[in-house]
């Protein structure tokens, strides 16, 4: 298959390892068939879109990796280990970060907070040295705080890092998301939907960032994303989920064009939305 | 390059550095820069301490002879804030809507009874037992109760407060006593003023200590899972094992009120594990303000006040042919407030103080559309 090939392929003269093996990935909920027999790799360092039509089972395989949702069948192993036995918390300790579609921030708490907790599986301090008002808990913070400040500096979050997130409107909630999941030093990090409700304008700076976050931080990229310009500008490699079935899989260039993906997307029934369906055509008639 | 990042934003706001937080309300953030807000905490925190430190002579001079009793009162607000600070913790903080601190409240007083009075043991390892009960009762009950959420979790509890009341008084009853006194009080705990000051001591120590907790990484679990359990979850936050710690310590700190109401009152009675008593730590943290370290003290001050109030009353209150009891007024009057503040002041009375956005309003920076 197309995507064992590349797993192997040196591309840079060296052999590349999986990070993520999903096999035969299987979710019910009821009577639906949310994802069917799965399989998907992804390499260490590359970027990997997760498309398809709504509904089609993206998020689900999001939340099988993290631990949220759990399969009828199947397995995933991340960096040779296998997750399914482990909880949404180990499988951040072990170093899968995430972020949600509809944000899920600490409201209540500032920008800085929030990345704090999300190094949570990086500290030790318990019930006991937390109520010190000295000692490890405290040295453990500040170097953990530093650590925030220079993810904020560096994804320009810093002139907001005491602002409560509540309080910050949804573009800059979005990078406090990804601020969150980085400040937990992932090796794979799972986007869902990072450009949505990103202005077109904005657009093209998160795919600069995006691709910032891989070279300059090692990181391997899961995402969801329905935007197609983001899709082609940064994945190296697309899956096309339909019904909960994989489609195809390849270069984003050829398997956007795949008559079989154009009608997954477009449909002959209802289940496009009209922006994909702009998007889609905008990318084919290019 | 940080100029189109802070353009994803679309913030029209410049001054970032807006004192905010929330960890708790009585200081601006933990990690506050701006300093404006919270010299003015810390003066307002002095000054509180200096005034409770100073009381006894205050009273002395206001009410002569009567200063020791006056004395006494404030004691019981005190514990009583113990109290509210172990159900905020557990319910404001973590969000778990667990209402059996009542429990906890009762069976640390009668083991203290009991140890003390009837086995003969020195009282501090009386004190020591009962707290080391509370917390393995704890556990062992949390760990259940916690398998489910919500309201599930607040009816569980509840159960097991009705429990606790209904066994303490069957102790009572075929002990053949109305309730269970201490007869061998340390000294030093049984004369008003020192007893003022040990509760004062332990109180600040407890407070400190919450303080510095919240804002450490348990306190910041417990935030997190209340915010939202996904995320935390996904940060790597182990909801069942901080939920539980929520639950132990919330246990241990009503244990330690418990056993400090018990040596206040020298005795101990089944009323303290009761539907009306779970009413009463429930009021001081929805009026004083869930969430927040002042909103526990506020909270005891009101719900302390309202019974010392009410007690200048005859009891039975005659209102026309009703014969009112004092107690049954008591907790309606609690109810009521329940109901005022959920309705007109959802951040409690240190909301007002705090002014922080416990409505998550957005002031600045509108959120984008479709």
């Amino acid at each position: 298959m197309d995507h064992e090939a590349q797993a192997t392929s040196p591309q840079t003269g060296q052999a590349r390892n999986v990070l993520l093996e999903v096999r035969g990935l299987n979710v019910r909920f009821g009577g639906l068939l949310a994802v069917a027999g799965l399989d998907l790799d992804i390499v260490e360092g590359e970027i990997l879109a997760l498309v398809g039509p709504n509904g089609a089972g993206k998020t689900t395989v999001l939340n099988c990796i993290s631990g949220f949702v759990r399969p009828a069948a199947g397995s995933i192993r991340f960096a040779g280990r296998d997750l399914l036995a482990l909880g949404p918390e180990r499988r951040a300790a072990l170093g899968i970060g995430r972020t949600f579609q509809n944000g899920q921030l600490f409201a209540s708490l500032t920008v800085l907070e929030n990345l704090l907790i999300g190094r949570h599986a990086h500290l030790r301090a318990g019930l006991f040295q937390g109520l010190l008002p000295f000692g490890p808990a405290k040295r453990e913070d500040a170097q953990a705080r530093q650590r925030a400040r220079e993810i904020l500096a560096w994804l320009g979050l810093e002139p907001y890092a005491n602002r409560v997130v509540a309080t910050l409107p949804a573009g800059l909630q979005k990078l406090v998301g990804v601020a969150r999941a980085l400040a937990g030093e992932p090796r794979l990090l799972l986007l869902d939907e990072p450009a949505a409700g990103v202005p077109m304008r904005e657009v093209t700076v998160l795919v600069e960032h995006l691709r910032r976050w891989c070279t300059d931080l090692g990181l391997t990229l899961l995402l969801i994303e329905h935007n197609m310009h983001v899709v082609q500008a940064v994945a190296q490699r697309v899956c096309v989920l339909n019904y909960g079935r994989k489609l195809t899989e390849g270069e984003p260039t050829t398997v956007l064009r795949e008559p079989a993906v154009l009608e997954a997307y477009l449909g002959r029934e209802e289940e496009a939305s009209p922006l994909l369906e702009q998007e889609v055509s905008d990318h084919a008639a290019r | 390059m940080k100029r189109h990042i802070l353009a994803l934003g679309n913030s029209r706001s410049s001054s970032p550095a807006s004192p905010g937080s929330v960890l708790g309300a009585e200081s601006g953030s933990a990690f506050a820069a701006a300093a404006g807000s919270d010299w003015r905490w810390l003066a307002g925190l002095v000054l509180l301490l200096l005034t409770l430190s100073g009381l006894p002579f205050l009273f002395e001079a206001l009410f002569g002879d009567g200063a020791d009793f006056q004395l006494h009162r404030v004691t019981l607000i005190l514990i009583l804030a113990l109290a509210a600070l172990a159900q905020n913790l557990l319910t404001g903080y973590a969000a778990q809507p667990s209402l059996g601190n009542a429990a906890f409240f009762g069976i640390s007083a009668y083991l203290l009874a009991w140890l003390s009075s009837d086995l003969q043991q020195p009282y501090w390892l009386a004190v020591l037992v009962a707290l080391v009960a509370c917390a393995l009762l704890g556990l062992l009950v949390g760990g259940p109760a916690l398998s489910v959420s919500g309201a599930y979790l607040a009816i569980a509890t509840l159960g097991l407060v009705v429990l606790t009341g209904s066994l303490l008084t069957l102790w009572d009853t075929s002990a053949g006593r109305q309730s269970y006194e201490l007869t061998a009080l340390p000294e030093v705990l049984g004369d008003d003023r020192s007893l003022y000051y040990c509760v004062l001591a332990v109180v600040v120590l407890i407070f400190v200590g919450a303080f510095h907790l919240l804002r450490s990484r348990v306190g910041r679990a417990w935030i997190a899972l209340r915010d939202s359990e996904v995320a935390a979850a996904a940060c790597g936050v182990a909801l069942t094992r901080y939920k539980l710690l929520a639950f132990v310590v919330s246990a241990v700190l009503t244990g330690l009120a418990g056993v400090l109401y018990a040596t206040w009152g020298t005795t101990a009675t089944a009323s303290m594990s009761s539907v009306e008593q779970t009413i009463a730590f429930l009021t001081m943290i929805v009026v004083g303000g869930p969430g927040s370290l002042l909103g526990s003290l506020l909270g005891a001050l009101f719900v302390g006040l309202v019974p010392l109030l009410l007690g200048e009353l005859p009891d039975p209150l005659a209102l026309g042919p009703l014969q009112l009891p004092i107690a049954m007024l008591t907790t309606g009057i609690y109810g009521v407030l329940l109901l005022l503040a959920l309705i007109f002041f959802p951040g409690g009375l240190s909301a007002i103080f705090a002014r922080r956005p416990f409505v998550h309003a957005s002031e600045e920076g509108e959120s984008y559309g479709p």
